[in-house]
């Protein structure tokens, strides 16, 4: 700038008062480079080709008059500073002409080419640090609108508090946070916000980062049942002291919620292994002296058989029965166990409905002959296969036919075994002419251990189990079972299991 | 005549075991832990040998190891006899080198059948 030449523009009509400015300045050296043109609108022609340094502007020129010619000529180049001559009779028109954006005035008759050039160098200087203000003014504008939208964005509840527990300022999270608008929560106390009460909270993060002067942190939970965690951080003045707190709320309701089911999980996972465990050792400790009851009462029986007189004989049968009814029962339990903890892998396949009955009947006839139990098979043709795990359906099968031989008429009962293809399911129906079911004991049918009396297990033998087996077996297959039951008329019990199956379990 | 090892801890079972091979004309000797039937097998050359998995110190898994590494036993079976029954355990066994698993309580006709594959 000191390096080349001011570049003046006078707009000037009056040709004696141009010659003087043009004096002026040419006493003031060489640093200036007039350019002088006599109306506005030449004026105005000349800045707008740009390359000047200031204007001096007459306020009255043949096209223009008082302080319009100013703001004709403001409009057109802000960024150039203007100084206005004014004559000594309208001195006030001066000073509204720098309130309208002019940088200074020259009163007419009182210049002298010291004022004059003072005057342009203030009046540049001026305008460039005005434009510097504005320019860093933008910038602080731009920062800070960049600033809340980033604070916006955060979801957090952010909120500035005063020493007096009220919030002076708050982000959109905060008003998410207390389902307010921005606008509501300031001004209001941050302990009925956060508690809805009317006293500062117990033990207050706010409250002690004013006392100390450090960050602090608190866990609290609203009324509604949310947990937050609260931050608080200290805003100091110059001397040092905390003027304002800022809090920074995060909801943590659903990371202490999903710690809550891991640590659940982890517990369950735990007790699941520990079952599991128990059930391997227990099975293994049962097994072990079972081995020498089974095995000393076979070997006396096939090895001591002309020893041993008829009552021998009797009680050495009835300790192997006992001991394979033992087996059973922690065969059972196991299985029932696996199911429960979803251990059983089923293994799908394309069953025969005809061939798979009449299979399991070949483990059930003998003893049904020896009762006269009359046996009826009824299949439904459109059921020629269905999708699903063989041993388990076999499984089935024998425990629901056995049981209807079991608890037949003790001579000359009937079952019906009847299928039926209904829509995607296959359903099996097992019928007898037994003894039937009292309405009361329905609910406990299919549960663990619950022969319907004690004495049914000394009468009929069986574990108890074989109907909760069938339960779990028929849903992990995602079947129903149900029986219906008239006492003393027999009972039916019926399963259905998709025809395909659905979830496959490899 | 068929020589067999019978490693087992429980003197019951011991029992039942060495009266069935009696019974069959097997002879058999018995080892109550794994040290016992290292000794044993290092003595002598059995023709076969039935092996309890749980055992005090070493288990019959270890033991069987140590035994099948001797070079007089290379061919030589080993039967687990076990009371280790559940899901996977058979797999399990077989899968350690074990030439046949027989779960407990055995089934008197059916473990002479089996034995008798052995025989000598």
């Amino acid at each position: 700038m000191e390096d080349r030449p001011i570049k003046v523009l006078l707009i000037e009509d009056n040709p004696g008062d141009a010659r003087l400015i043009r004096e002026f300045l040419y006493e003031a050296g060489s640093g200036y480079e007039l350019e002088h043109v006599e109306t506005l609108s030449s004026g105005i022609e000349r800045l707008e080709k740009g390359n000047l340094d200031i204007v001096l502007l007459d306020l009255r020129l043949p096209d223009s008059q008082g302080l319009n010619t100013l703001y004709s000529l403001h409009e057109k180049a802000s960024t150039v500073p203007i100084i206005v001559f004014t004559a000594i009779a309208d001195i006030t028109i001066g000073v509204r002409a720098i309130q309208e954006g002019a940088q200074d005035y020259l009163v007419k008759g009182q210049i002298d080419s010291n004022l004059l050039v003072r005057t342009i160098r203030y009046a540049i200087e001026r305008k460039r640090a005005e434009k510097a203000l504005q320019e860093s003014e933008k910038k602080f504008r731009l920062l800070s609108q960049e600033f809340h939208a980033l604070l916006d964005i955060i979801p957090d509840s952010l909120t500035l508090i005063s020493p007096d527990l009220k919030i002076l300022w708050a982000n959109k999270g905060a008003a998410d946070g207390f389902g307010m608008d921005v606008i509501d929560l300031v001004d209001q106390y941050c302990f009925k916000l956060w508690q809805d009460s009317s006293t500062p909270c117990r033990s207050c993060p706010v409250k002690e980062s004013f006392q100390t002067g450090k960050s602090s942190k608190e866990e609290i939970r609203t009324q509604d049942g949310r947990i937050w965690e609260l931050r608080t951080v200290p805003i100091f003045d110059e001397m040092g002291n905390v003027t304002n707190v800022v809090e920074v709320g995060r909801n943590i309701t659903e990371c202490k919620q999903a710690a809550k089911v891991k640590h659940e999980n982890m517990r369950l996972t735990l007790a699941a292994k520990a079952k599991s465990d128990f059930l391997a050792n227990m099975s293994h400790e049962l097994r072990t002296p079972l081995n020498s009851i089974i095995g000393f009462s076979e070997l006396m029986k096939h090895n001591l058989k002309e020893d041993l007189n008829e009552n021998h004989k009797r009680y050495v049968d009835n300790i192997l029965t006992s001991g394979h009814h033992l087996l059973r029962l922690i065969n059972n339990i196991l299985e029932i166990s696996s199911a429960e903890a979803g251990k059983i892998e089923l293994e799908h396949e394309m069953i025969s409905v005809s061939e798979i009955i009449d299979e399991t009947l070949l483990l059930i006839k003998e003893k049904a002959s020896r009762n006269n139990i009359l046996i009826e098979i009824d299949l439904d043709p459109e059921l020629d296969f269905i999708e699903a795990d063989k041993l388990r359906m076999k499984q089935i099968l024998f425990n629901l036919i056995s049981n209807a031989v079991k608890f037949n008429k003790s001579d000359g009962g009937g079952i019906v075994i009847s299928t039926k293809k209904e829509g995607d399911m296959a359903r099996f129906s097992i019928s007898d002419t037994g003894v039937g079911i009292k309405e009361k004991d329905m609910d406990r049918l299919f549960k663990e251990f619950e022969q319907l009396d004690a004495g049914i297990t000394r009468k009929y033998g069986g574990t108890g189990l074989g109907l909760a087996i069938s339960k779990k077996l028929v849903e992990l297959q995602d079947g129903k079972i149900w029986a219906e039951s008239r006492y003393d008329a027999g009972s039916t019990f019926t399963f259905i299991l998709p025809v395909v199956a659905k979830n496959r379990r490899n | 005549m068929t020589k067999v090892l019978v490693v087992e801890d429980t003197p019951l079972n011991m029992e039942l075991i060495l009266e069935i091979l009696d019974g069959q004309g097997f002879i058999a000797d018995s080892a109550e832990n794994g040290e016992e039937a290292i000794d044993r097998a290092e003595k002598e050359i059995y023709d076969l040998i039935l092996m309890d998995i749980e055992l005090p110190g070493m288990d019959g898994i270890e033991v069987a190891e140590l035994i099948k590494n001797m070079p007089a036993y290379k061919d030589v079976p080993v039967i687990a006899l076990t009371a280790y029954a559940m899901k996977g355990d058979k797999e399990r066994l077989l899968s350690k080198g074990f030439h046949e698993y027989i779960s407990k309580p055995i089934d008197v006709p059916e473990f002479i059948k089996r034995l008798e594959r052995y025989r000598k």
